[in-house]
């Protein structure tokens, strides 16, 4: 059965809290997979995804949602900003060389999925946050580059830019360990 | 003499030859030999491989990820933590009073029930003393 979240977002506007529960469960295991996907990091999915529904929520109960836009696309676009930014804290925190933390909520990973996170988040290691999420709406979640402009909003230009560039971060990394290899 | 008799067998054969129809799979032939001969000259360019290479890994990637979930506890960590923000966000207040405007209306139309309320109780007050002080000074 579909659920228009639209009209439970509306119930949320007018006051409902517990109508939000039907959001989280109804958008939250691909907004995990995203959010996990973009920062390689399942402690700091748990957390950008966490913030990303208060955010929602702060936002639905402020009548900032205009409706236009599907929830899950909404939402879809808060992650992906909460993502980049924790991309950009994680780089300052590993630059101070404080130490990660454990995932609370990981009962449902896999190892294999786990391992390949470890791996994904190593091949795009070097990447600059913005340009490693127009990689990963595309080339991992698979999105058009219209939908995934919009994600990230900016132009289908600044999009193909970041995609050049993340690629050829990729291949650039992968001469070094070649050439490391040698 | 010779000439014109060559003539007049190329034309014959011309004419006998009128009906001749390639196969249909001549045409797919022919596309696919001048297909392979354009990507042969072709310049694969540097890094190419290594592109199909990463966007091959990539796709992997993304279905050995495809499984990942939180779990249950996940969403009621969330419920909680909107239970402890949602009196301050919403839920307390009617939801035109979440507005700005309407909200400092509010706002000051509460002070001034409030202020005049005080004024009230303090002239009752006044009123009950200068009773009080009347009737003390009818008793001297």
């Amino acid at each position: 059965m579909t659920v228009d979240l639209r009209l439970v977002a509306a119930r949320v506007a007018k006051g409902d809290v517990a109508a939000y529960r039907a959001i989280v469960e109804h958008t939250r295991a691909p907004l995990y997979r995203l959010a996990a996907r973009l920062t390689g990091n399942l402690v700091d999915a748990e957390d950008v995804l966490q913030d990303a529904y208060l955010s929602g929520f702060r936002a639905l109960s402020g009548g900032k949602y205009d409706g236009n836009a599907r929830i899950e696309t909404w939402l879809y676009r808060i992650v992906t900003n909460a993502s980049i930014d924790a991309l950009r804290k994680r780089k300052v925190r590993s630059e101070g060389g404080e130490p990660t933390s454990e995932p609370r909520f990981d009962g449902n990973v896999k190892a294999e999925a786990r391992v390949a996170l470890r791996e994904l988040d190593a091949m795009l290691a070097d990447l600059a946050p913005q340009d490693r999420a127009a990689l990963v709406l595309v080339s991992v979640e698979g999105l058009t580059a219209k939908e995934a402009a919009e994600a990230l909003e900016c132009t289908e230009g600044a999009l193909e830019q970041r995609l050049v560039r993340a690629r050829a971060a990729i291949r650039k990394a992968k001469s070094r360990e070649e050439a490391a290899h040698d | 003499m010779t000439d014109k008799l060559e003539e007049k067998r190329l034309e014959q054969l011309g004419a006998s030859t009128d009906d001749l129809r390639p196969d249909d799979a001549l045409d797919d032939a022919v596309l696919l030999a001048a297909a392979a001969d354009a990507t042969r000259l072709l310049d694969a360019g540097p890094g190419l491989d290594d592109q199909v290479l990463a966007a091959v890994a990539l796709e992997s990637l993304a279905q050995r990820t495809s499984a990942l979930e939180p779990s249950g506890g996940f969403t009621d960590a969330v419920m909680r933590q909107l239970q402890i923000e949602a009196p301050a966000s919403s839920g307390a207040w009617p939801t035109f009073l979440r507005s700005g405007r309407a909200a400092l209306v509010a706002a000051a139309a509460v002070a001034a029930g409030l202020v005049s309320y005080a004024g009230y109780v303090e002239s009752m007050f006044d009123d009950d003393i200068m009773a009080n002080v009347d009737s003390v000074e009818v008793g001297e």
